[in-house]
């Protein structure tokens, strides 16, 4: 921001080629797409749009898609707020390989997690004994779905509060306990509503990177419409069968629950700063 | 009745270092105000957190009102604790900030804003209630600070730095307004600073602490006109050290040479430190006056004093400071001869050990 700052008395010729370089490299890589999407769900029509949208596997893809989401946003803001305060917190012998571990789901191919899952719960896999023991199949099925999916969404949380607890510090905590506060009172008057914003921040990361996930859930689900199919994966299959009005259809709703989704986050980003 | 520590010993980590505080006694009488008085990493802050139960000791026990509070946890001890960033609680209002210990010791809402602004008015914060600490500068927080950890009606105050992220002035005006909170409320308190200035200035008891122990305990004028130990000497305020080796049956004490003979304790060999305040020097232009002799090297302008640095016959350097009327008065300036004495002076003979050791001018009268 401050780059462009006129307060700073950059001359007018730098700044505006600066802002229309970021304007133009948006345009080209977010707009264009996007309006061509739009184009092509106009020239489809309606008809075909609801003829393709409006069906039972549809309505399932996205209500798994939903399902995925909530459930790694309850479990990742409980794991992920507790692993927070361990890391910021505690010192333990091997703090910094856990820590190197925590940025994994960042650098694996979402695809390479799928088939680690298949390998670990599949035939002749460490945990294939799970699944007779539990009475749950957790390959090719929505539970291990689930798995890949938490898996995928684990950093965010973790991520955006470690930071977030650093700053924070501890002091506040501390005065709270000479005032005669237990450690459940203290987490929750004065922890958790230090660190509010920030988990809701890390709440909307890990609902969109599970809204958008396509690799890990189609290997480990294996895509099949009706059951294990998820939003992003019908939007595959749709192209796949030529159904262009259901691809772009299906397309264009992910795009708005993200784009409210991001854009709620921007604004919680500003309250942060209060 | 107060608060007594028995031999408290804990290994810590200050800036990467690991330090310790060793076996710690000591007693704080009730209703009084005493400082910690030490350079950082000497062990005071965590001297206090101990008391707080915000660190455990490895051994030892804690007396807080005679009873021994050591395995009991902080929020059961009953204290209040002023910290040097403040730690208000950012999401409250500054009324939510005092009332918070007044809830969680199940008081009345009515009782509890009686008791909020009343110490909200004591402590000058009126018509601040509404506000969140953001919206207050450092004085009026550490003030919120102050009430918070006041209203509970704790046994014992504890303040660590609590002056220390404010600037100079409002600092000043800070302290002698805790002492006068202090002599209002009787609140046994402690607390903990590397400024000897503000320690001298509000304290009953001054306790020295160094390298985690204490080095001496006493009042503000023991502590400064009867420093025990060499690092007490060196620490408050400001003090010639210079050092000397008994030589061929010669003592050496700074500007003065005494022979060996009739006094004890020195041999041959001995290393020996001398110790006396700038002000502790009387100088005159004649040099009948005063039985040493030396020269002013250079003076220096301090306000109502001057400050002259002086070379004796024997070649030692010192500082003098004397009042600007007496500089006038004796026409005093670089490069003139002056006749000086020292009023008062100790030594520490290293062989011996650390103690000092004091001599007045009547020990010394050639």
């Amino acid at each position: 921001m401050a780059l462009v700052n006129p307060r700073h008395g950059q001359r007018p010729l730098i700044k505006y080629s600066l802002i229309s370089t970021v304007v133009l490299y948006l345009a080209w890589l977010l707009g264009l797409p996007l309006l061509t999407l739009l184009q092509s769900i106009f020239e489809l029509g309606t008809a075909k749009l609801t003829e393709q949208l409006l069906n039972y596997d549809v309505f399932h893809a996205f209500g798994l898609t939903l399902l995925l989401c909530f459930l790694a946003v309850l479990f990742n803001t409980i794991f992920g707020t507790l692993l927070a305060l361990v890391m910021v917190r505690q010192n333990f012998r091997g703090k910094s390989l856990v820590n190197g571990l925590l940025d994994l789901p960042f650098a694996l191919s979402a695809v390479v997690v799928g088939y680690m899952f298949i390998l670990l719960f599949g035939r002749g896999g460490w945990l294939e004994g799970i699944n007779a023991f539990t009475g749950i199949r957790w390959v090719f099925s929505i539970p291990g779905m689930i798995l890949v999916t938490l898996f995928v969404t684990f950093p965010f949380m973790v991520r955006e509060l470690i930071p977030l607890l650093k700053e924070v510090g501890t002091e506040q905590e501390e005065a709270a306990r000479t005032l005669g506060a237990s450690p459940w009172v203290v987490f929750w008057r004065i922890t958790l509503p230090n660190i509010r914003w920030g988990m809701l921040y890390g709440m909307s990361l890990t609902f969109a990177r599970a809204l958008g996930e396509f690799g890990a859930v189609l290997v480990v689900g294996a895509g099949i419409a009706g059951a294990t199919e998820t939003a992003t994966i019908f939007v595959f299959r749709a192209m796949e069968e030529r159904l262009y009005a259901g691809a772009y259809g299906a397309s264009l709703i992910l795009i708005a629950i993200a784009f409210i989704l991001l854009f709620a986050m921007e604004m919680l980003k500003k309250r942060r700063k209060v | 009745m107060g608060v007594v520590l028995e031999n408290i010993s804990k290994e810590f980590t200050s800036a990467d270092t690991i330090q310790a505080v060793k076996a710690v006694s000591f007693k704080v009488d009730e209703g009084s105000l005493v400082a910690l008085l030490g350079p950082s990493g000497s062990g005071k802050s965590t001297i206090l957190r101990m008391i707080a139960g915000l660190e455990a000791p490895d051994s030892g026990e804690i007396y807080l009102n005679g009873e021994n509070v050591t395995r009991l946890p902080t929020q059961k001890r009953g204290v209040g604790f002023v910290f040097q960033n403040y730690a208000l609680f950012k999401q409250m209002s500054v009324f939510e900030n005092v009332a918070f210990g007044l809830e969680l010791h199940k008081m009345a809402p009515s009782k509890i804003k009686k008791r909020v602004h009343e110490l909200l008015d004591r402590l000058g914060l009126q018509g601040l209630a509404d506000r969140f600490p953001h919206q207050l500068s450092g004085g009026q927080m550490q003030r919120v600070a102050l009430a918070r950890a006041l209203a509970h009606e704790p046994k014992v105050l504890l303040l660590d730095e609590p002056f220390g992220a404010i600037d100079a002035k409002i600092r000043a005006e800070l302290r002698e307004w805790l002492r006068r909170l202090h002599d209002e409320m009787h609140i046994t308190s402690i607390f903990v600073t590397h400024d000897q200035e503000e320690a001298l200035e509000i304290c009953d008891k001054i306790l020295v602490i160094n390298e985690g122990h204490v080095e001496q305990a006493g009042t503000p004028e023991e502590i400064y006109n009867h420093p025990a130990t060499e690092f007490v000497a060196h620490f408050i305020g400001s003090m010639n050290i210079l050092s000397g080796m008994v030589q061929k049956d010669k003592v050496p004490m700074g500007p003065y040479t005494f022979n060996l003979n009739g006094m004890n304790g020195f041999q041959n060999g001995d290393e020996i430190r001398v110790f006396f305040r700038p002000q502790d020097i009387y100088v005159s232009r004649d040099p009948k006056t005063y039985a040493l002799e030396g020269t002013i090297l250079r003076t220096s302008f301090l306000g109502i004093n001057m400050k002259l640095d002086i070379m004796a016959e024997n070649g030692s350097r010192f500082s003098a400071v004397i009042p600007q009327y007496i500089y006038h008065r004796e026409r005093l300036h670089e490069g003139h001869r002056v006749s000086f004495q020292i009023e008062e002076l100790s030594y520490v003979n290293l062989r011996e050990g650390r103690q000092i050791q004091r001599l007045t001018v009547a020990d010394y009268e050639i």
